[in-house]
């Protein structure tokens, strides 16, 4: 609204003086310099434009990120149960973030290096069982809640065939070859101000608990060897970030 | 600038002090000259933001076919079917392969990098016939080890070294790039079984900024050279018979023949211009040789976005001033001095607010539209197998069906029509990502998997997929191929299956009873990240105001496949992902 002059100074009058300073301070809208100077401006010029400087940071756009350089090593005899499927944060592959004001979208993002030794085991030499695939997978998180898209499972890399004459320890092992990246990401729409936490978690089958007597022997050198398998995801560098719109 | 109040009130009987007069409208006028601030302008005010007021961006790519052919005549990837490909030395030294430069003030950049990259040439070095100079001479004959492709049969490979960082060619030859020596005895001994003769690809890929390798966007381990533990427990500790830890070698980079590599980052920059680069380097293998190997990895398809989000207002604001006359000692007050020069003028400014008199930082969240004029994410859970071929790399076809058709097969779409909030109108920058969770790639055979050399051909299996978008107007697709990505089949083990086997057998289960009976595994399980950039330069003038639908599309190929291995024999099954789409006026 412009600001109404109350008071039109004219040569010759006696100047008003509750009308000065109606035009220097009122608590009346739209009267007095001072006062709609005082947050009260909305007559912009008809060409004004903002330029770039006059954006105070972070009101439109922000980015946050997190990262961890050193491997993580999760073992599925370590953390998990056979019985539930327990995820676990990956640690360095998270977010928590305060978001001031409600955005029109987040962009959360994360990568990661993964190798993972998933074992096949074939012919169990004591059960008899016929195979074994233990599920190794990745998901993330929400505030807690499931991304039910994000949901990955690492790919088998290691061959096992369990049979006392024929077993290789090394050569059947391929987890080199399944080292591979990984970026995703989601996108909440409608977000409301204050915290907000995105985790990448990891879950590996305990199958060590269901099939103890899982085992690689060798005879080879006359000793008779029995070894529990475990399968293992390995996290390299990774990253978490988030872009947020206002 | 803070609030602002008048030292006094005037009143009948006060003196007109002149420097009281001045009082009255100077702090005004000093607020107006390039002080105003979300302090002084209303919430309700909506402030047009000029370009690139809000943030800026620059996007390059760079589109290399490799040439994988159409149906009928697919082949292997090579450096020998693109000009635009770019080479990755064996010299463990980070090189660019997509650059681009921003000038900003103090601000953090949001960065995208794309990458994908093919493994298109090795020696056997284990092979007999090694002579470790990286130059595969007349005595190694590569064709007698690889006897059993049988398809498509020798297509040409050079033989790359570099100079200076300078690509040669040494030598054109016509060995088999993507040849495997394998037999069904073989497929559970990758020393024998793999063309790479046991090694990864040995690739990392990274964002730099300025020189700087940002560390954190490094796709693998940060010791490259890091060993792993495998897993094996003995069961008796104490046993003078418990074999010693066993480790992995090489697992801190990329280990796929081909991959598309997608990267990211949020990075603090100081003001000035800023070179953001896609690097990548290889890992080596061995110490002496291995920059001279006759392997090389090439980065077909990039891309790379840089988003400038300003984080401190620029140094550079515009200042305009309003000067009103000031009041000094034995001036006339008249309607002139104190009105028409002093408040009257002061007024008028702030009834007509100029960019200039506003100070850095003046505006905030409340005194803006937001930029986002669409934004959507789409999820798919739905396993799916599909059969549709790849119909070459350039190719718009679509697969109406999943099953035995050559063109791309749309598998999740964003609806981006104009009801659904898309802007048809404004000069914008549309964002796409997407990511597919392919869980196997498969080859079938009608024959006997006793009968034949199953380990030949299944990591000739390759999914592609990339990015297109509707237009309404013109009623097709348009694909941009730019975004697509590639990756193969790669488990050791032979994922062949008999094409007309019993019904217990469905797809996906592995039939060689001696090995693998009964699996119905997925043995890929990759996560293939997509992305794409679309603004006015990248697509005719009137593509985005006419862009209906945004979709992720799928296919598959045999590379060095003739027609023997069509017909359904080849699919790509995938289980879930998403596809996010923001469109951001500029």
């Amino acid at each position: 609204m412009t600001i109404i002059k109350d008071l039109d100074y004219t040569n010759g009058n006696t100047l008003s003086v509750d009308s000065h300073n109606e035009n220097v301070y009122s608590t009346t809208l739209d009267h007095g310099i001072m006062s709609t100077a005082n947050g009260d401006l909305t007559d912009l010029s008809s060409s004004f434009k903002c330029s770039k400087e006059h954006v105070w940071p972070g009101e439109v756009f922000r980015g946050h990120q997190d990262f961890q350089y050193d491997t993580a090593h999760y073992f599925s005899n370590t953390i998990s149960d056979a019985a539930s499927e327990e995820f676990v944060p990956v640690v360095g592959c998270a977010l928590r973030v305060y978001m001031p004001y409600d955005v029109t979208f987040a962009l959360w993002q994360w990568s990661f290096h993964l190798s993972a030794f998933v074992p096949q085991i074939d012919q169990l030499y004591d059960t008899g069982e016929d195979r074994v695939e233990p599920l190794v997978k990745m998901r993330s998180t929400l505030n807690g809640a499931t991304l039910e898209h994000t949901v990955r499972a690492a790919p088998l890399s290691a061959y096992l065939l369990n049979e006392p004459t024929n077993v290789d320890r090394e050569s059947h092992h391929f987890e080199h070859y399944m080292a591979r990246p990984y970026d995703m990401a989601h996108m909440a729409t409608s977000v409301s101000a204050g915290w907000h936490e995105l985790q990448v978690q990891v879950f590996l089958e305990n199958f060590a608990d269901d099939f103890e007597s899982i085992a690689m022997d060798d005879s080879a050198d006359g000793f008779t060897r029995t070894q529990l398998i475990n399968s293992r995801a390995s996290f390299g560098i990774r990253n978490a970030r988030v872009l947020t719109v206002l | 600038m803070s609030y602002i109040f008048p030292r006094r009130r005037l009143r009948s009987a006060d003196i007109l002090d002149p420097e009281e007069l001045n009082g009255d409208f100077i702090p005004a006028a000093e607020l107006c000259s390039g002080k105003l601030n979300a302090h002084n302008v209303s919430r309700t005010v909506d402030v047009t933001p000029d370009s690139a007021a809000l943030f800026d961006y620059v996007y390059e790519k760079g589109v290399a076919n490799p040439g994988m052919g159409t149906p009928g005549a697919f082949k292997e990837p090579s450096h020998e079917n693109s000009t635009n490909e770019v080479a990755i030395p064996n010299t463990f030294a980070w090189t660019a392969m997509e650059t681009a430069t921003i000038t900003t003030g103090i601000s953090k950049l949001w960065i995208l990098g794309f990458a994908q990259y093919f493994w298109t040439w090795w020696d056997d070095e284990l092979g007999s016939g090694w002579d470790g100079s990286g130059i595969a001479d007349s005595s190694f004959n590569m064709e007698g080890n690889y006897p059993n492709h049988g398809f498509g049969g020798w297509t040409s490979a050079k033989e790359v070294v570099f100079d200076g960082g300078t690509q040669v060619v040494l030598n054109s030859s016509t060995y088999d790039p993507w040849g495997e020596l394998a037999t069904k005895y073989d497929a559970h001994n990758p020393s024998k079984g793999y063309a790479a003769s046991g090694y990864p690809c040995g690739v990392q890929f990274a964002i730099r900024v300025d020189g700087q390798v940002l560390e954190w966007t490094i796709t693998g381990k940060h010791n490259p050279f890091e060993t792993t533990v495998v897993p094996y427990q003995p069961a008796d500790v104490l046993s003078a018979a418990a074999f010693p830890p066993n480790y992995v070698k090489r697992t801190g980079t990329c280990g796929p023949e081909m991959f598309p590599v997608r990267m990211g980052s949020v990075f603090p920059v100081q003001a000035g211009e800023h070179t953001i680069e896609v690097v990548a380097r290889r890992i080596p293998r061995s110490a002496a040789s291995f920059s001279d190997a006759a392997d090389h990895v090439y980065t077909f398809n990039r891309q790379l976005f840089v988003m400038d989000m300003p984080t401190f207002p620029s140094a550079t604001a515009s200042v305009a001033t309003v000067q009103p006359d000031a009041l000094e000692s034995e001036d006339v007050v008249s309607a002139k001095s104190i009105g028409t020069d002093g408040i009257d003028a002061v007024r008028d400014a702030l009834n007509d607010v100029q960019p200039g008199y506003c100070g850095r930082g003046a505006f905030t969240r409340d005194h803006f539209a937001s930029p986002v004029a669409f934004s959507t994410q789409e999820t798919f859970s739905t396993t799916t197998t599909a059969y549709n071929h790849y119909p070459g790399f350039s190719s718009d076809d679509v697969a109406s069906t999943t099953t035995d058709e050559s063109g791309w097969y749309l598998i999740q779409s964003v609806n981006t029509a104009s009801s659904s909030g898309w802007n048809t109108t404004d000069s914008t920058v549309v964002v796409v990502l997407a990511n597919i969770s392919v869980t196997k790639m498969m080859l079938t055979t009608t024959a006997n998997p006793y009968s034949v050399d199953i380990g030949n051909f299944y990591r000739d299996v390759v999914a592609s997929f990339q990015l297109g978008y509707y237009r309404n107007d013109t009623g097709a697709w348009v694909m941009m191929k730019r975004s697509q990505g590639s990756v193969n089949h790669q488990l050791w083990w032979s994922m062949n299956k008999e094409k007309y086997g019993s019904s217990a057998i469905t797809d996906g289960k592995i039939v060689d009873p001696g090995w693998l009976e009964g699996s119905d595994n997925e043995p890929d399980r990759f996560d293939v990240a997509l992305m794409v950039i679309i603004d006015d330069s990248t697509e005719a003038a009137d593509a985005i105001a006419n862009i209906t639908s945004i979709g992720l599309f799928g296919s598959v190929l045999q590379m060095g496949n003739g027609s023997a291995q069509e017909d359904n024999e080849i699919s790509y099954t995938y289980d879930k992902g998403s596809v996010q789409v923001f469109q951001l006026k500029k």
